[in-house]
């Protein structure tokens, strides 16, 4: 039998307490399901395309292969429908539209999603430089230092979310 | 007015809508009507055509101005285009227009959104619309300011008058106005010369909130009472059920939340109060535990190229075109060139897995009719609402079909995964939803069928003076109609699939004739039976062609058969293949 499990989350800097009968369940659907949050999505389900990307506790997270119970009570758990929270565009989100960095736009919550994590880690890390398109390229691919999971966009998309990327990459990265 | 003004509609109580349209469904017109009847007078609505249940193109009140679009927005910016031909047409701001699509209550049936062609052919329907509109409004505005309606300007949804200054908003006009047109053929439309907006790149009307996640996908479709579906399927295209392991599904009904496990036929599924529960119920390791037998294998990838080709594995040889005498073109050419092709299955593996949401009642709705509602990321609203009425066993007319944008599409599952859920929700009394796992997506999703060519041409002096193209394929035509083995989930219950098609014109030669003058054109079609049933249109028999009639029928133009060389298809003079008989030994 799964075992219920109890847990506060704080989403996008609000505290939200779930439960759920199996503590198995994986965050993507507690997110979605319980928490009404509408950008992470479910892609593959196997932790590779990156449309369920979150941020938990800062960390960039597949959250279709994250159980609840690996998931700390109490944890910071950021997403794109928190953005914008403070009434303004991310400057990721301004630049996706400049840039027109989408067709259908499923995959948009993981590669805006990973973006901010990886741009903020990169700052954390003293690196401030705007990436350049390699890098950026090699973030989306799986092949940054540290950055091994990839992002797929199906409609074909990227080179105007390299774009969007690198243009907004200055503003966050400040 | 021009000779397409309706009387007075019957339907609108209240004032001033201003409507171009197609037909208005009786649950339709009870809506607007109560709209109107409950708002101040507005507007102008512009029908598809003079019918009094012909539905609308477009609807413009004084608050604004709603597109109702057949064409829906799969997310290439259809609905940015198509707007802007709109707005061109009006002489309105594009921020005040509302786009409704998809919608078999409420939108025209424009067909298939597919095919990169929903500007091409939607567009001028809409174009023709607005244009009415417009007329219409132009003239009233004349009206309204005494002058004739070449003095008046149109610009961001107010008319000027050129020689006093004068002018008259949309808004003042609707607002006075009830009318009801069917859409003019002969509206006069603005001049491209005159275009502000179309040609123009304009930012994308759905993108700001698909990036702030405000932006609602198929897959977050919610209505009351809503429970969720998984579907378990068998093991493989041609497997077949043998039991469900009665332990598991012991096990099944204890997952907290557990509903129901549906089975009919092949047809399996699961419904659970939680989607966490659906995926647990339906896991093999956790859930139920079907047993399969597996059935024919399907034939190997690598075997794909001879089996296409083989004429055994043939239903019909149509001869699409026949220009000239290619023999005789080869034999004069100076130069010859000939090269065969093969294209494997493919998916089209979308972002996100297909995922439908039906609400299937006992009865119809006393005020709507509707007793079957689907959200679907369906390319044809109609097509669905038919197969889908079919398969749950209700008259078309009490199905609505709701079009809700789901990942880039490109052919994806969006009209069986809708299937299964109308399934499910006419067994459990609520409505489902159903979520695609990723191996439903790529191991059942209708794929691009594999393809098979023989091509030979010849050249003399940079001219090409004869070309030959043999083309075996399965038939391309999977999209839903009115037999429910268009569906997944009808064809696991039973229902055979898709009818073959007898020509492939629409069908996998659909883009094969070329489309240059050639002296001597030859193009064969050879229609594959399907790989993947046990049905009287299968390949899987293998059954070969033993009577000679039948031989010569199937691969007497002998470059439809691959076992005979390049060498003896030259030499080959054997008349064509009949094309309209089947072979009586396949």
């Amino acid at each position: 039998m799964p075992t219920p499990l109890t847990r506060t989350l704080n989403v996008n800097g609000t505290d939200r307490t779930v439960n759920v009968d199996d503590d198995g369940e994986e965050l993507l659907y507690v997110l979605r399901n319980d928490l009404d949050q509408h950008g992470p999505r479910f892609g593959c389900g196997v932790a590779q395309c990156g449309a369920c990307t979150v941020l938990v506790d800062g960390q960039i997270t597949r959250s279709c292969q994250t159980p609840l119970r690996t998931v700390r009570d109490g944890a910071s758990v950021e997403t794109l429908d928190g953005l914008d929270a403070d009434g303004s565009l991310h400057p990721l989100q301004r630049t996706f539209i400049e840039e027109q960095a989408a067709q259908c736009a499923y995959c948009v919550n993981g590669i805006i999603m990973g973006a901010v994590g990886w741009l903020r880690q990169r700052k954390v890390s003293g690196n401030t430089s705007v990436p350049s398109d390699p890098e950026i390229v090699a973030f989306l691919s799986g092949d940054a230092p540290g950055f091994t999971r990839n992002y797929l966009c199906r409609c074909g998309a990227h080179t105007r979310m390299i774009r969007a990327i690198s243009s907004a990459a200055g503003e966050v990265l400040s | 007015m021009t000779g397409y003004e309706l009387s007075r509609r019957r339907f609108l109580t209240g004032m001033g809508t201003l409507a171009v349209a197609f037909s208005l469904a009786p649950s339709v017109l009870e809506r607007q009507a109560s709209r109107a009847g409950a708002a101040t007078p507005n507007g102008l609505q512009v029908t598809e055509t003079t019918d009094a249940d012909s539905l609308s193109w477009l609807v413009l009140t004084p608050s604004g101005v709603t597109i109702h679009s057949g064409k829906v927005e799969l997310g290439t910016g259809t609905q940015t285009a198509l707007t802007q031909i709109v707005v061109e047409e009006l002489h309105v701001d594009g921020a005040h227009v509302q786009y409704v699509q998809g919608d078999t209550q409420v939108t025209p049936n424009q067909g298939t959104t597919a095919g990169s062609k929903s500007v091409q052919n939607g567009g001028p329907q809409l174009r023709l619309a607005a244009a009415t509109a417009f007329q219409a409004l132009l003239g009233l505005a004349a009206q309204q300011l005494g002058v004739s309606k070449d003095q008046l300007v149109a610009s961001d949804g107010v008319f000027r008058d050129t020689a006093s200054g004068r002018s008259v908003t949309y808004q003042q006009l609707l607002a006075a106005t009830d009318l009801v047109l069917a859409a003019d053929p002969n509206a006069q439309v603005a001049s491209p010369d005159d275009y502000q907006v179309v040609g123009q790149p304009v930012q994308r009307a759905d993108l700001p909130d698909k990036v702030t996640a405000r932006f609602r996908y198929v897959q977050d479709v919610a209505v009351p009472r809503m429970v969720h579906g998984r579907a378990i399927r068998p093991a493989g295209r041609n497997a077949s059920l043998v039991s469900i392991d009665p332990a598991s599904v012991t096990r099944a009904k204890a997952i907290p939340g557990f509903i129901e496990l549906v089975q009919q036929g092949n047809f399996v599924g699961v419904v659970a109060q939680t989607e966490w529960a659906a995926i647990q119920a339906a896991d093999r390791t956790n859930g139920v535990r079907v047993n399969w037998d597996d059935g024919q294998p399907l034939v190997a990838q690598a075997e794909l190229p001879d089996a296409l080709r083989d004429p055994a594995n043939q239903y019909r040889s149509v001869e699409m075109v026949k220009i000239g005498d290619v023999e005789q073109g080869l034999a004069s050419a100076a130069v010859t060139a000939e090269a065969s092709y093969f294209t494997p299955f493919q998916m089209h593996a979308a972002m996100g897995p297909s995922c439908g949401v039906a609400d299937v009642r006992s009865t119809p709705d006393k005020s709507t009719g509707i007793q079957v509602t689907v959200w679907s990321g369906t390319q044809d609203v109609y097509a669905l609402r038919g197969a889908v009425a079919s398969l749950v066993g209700v008259p078309e007319e009490s199905v609505q079909v709701v079009y809700e944008e789901a990942a880039g599409c490109y052919g994806d599952g969006a009209d069986d995964a809708a299937a299964d859920a109308a399934l499910l929700s006419q067994t459990v009394g609520r409505p489902v939803r159903v979520q695609w796992m990723r191996p439903d997506e790529h191991g059942w999703e209708p794929l691009g069928p594999a393809m098979a060519h023989d091509l030979r041409g010849g050249i003399t002096n940079g001219k090409v003076v004869a070309w030959e193209h043999v083309l075996c394929s399965p038939t391309h035509n999977s999209r839903p109609n009115d037999n429910p083995g268009t569906l997944l989930a009808g064809s696991l219950l039973g229902s055979l699939p898709a009818t073959l098609p007898s020509a492939p014109g629409d069908a996998a030669g659909r883009n094969a004739p070329v489309t240059y003058k050639f002296t001597n054109n030859h193009l064969f079609g050879n229609l594959v039976r399907s790989f993947e049933t046990t049905g009287p249109t299968s390949a899987l028999r293998r059954r070969r062609c033993s009577t000679g009639s039948c031989a010569r029928r199937r691969c007497g133009r002998s470059a439809a058969c691959r076992t005979h060389s390049p060498t003896s298809r030259s030499s080959t003079s054997s008349p064509p293949p009949v094309a309209s008989t089947r072979c009586s030994c396949g």
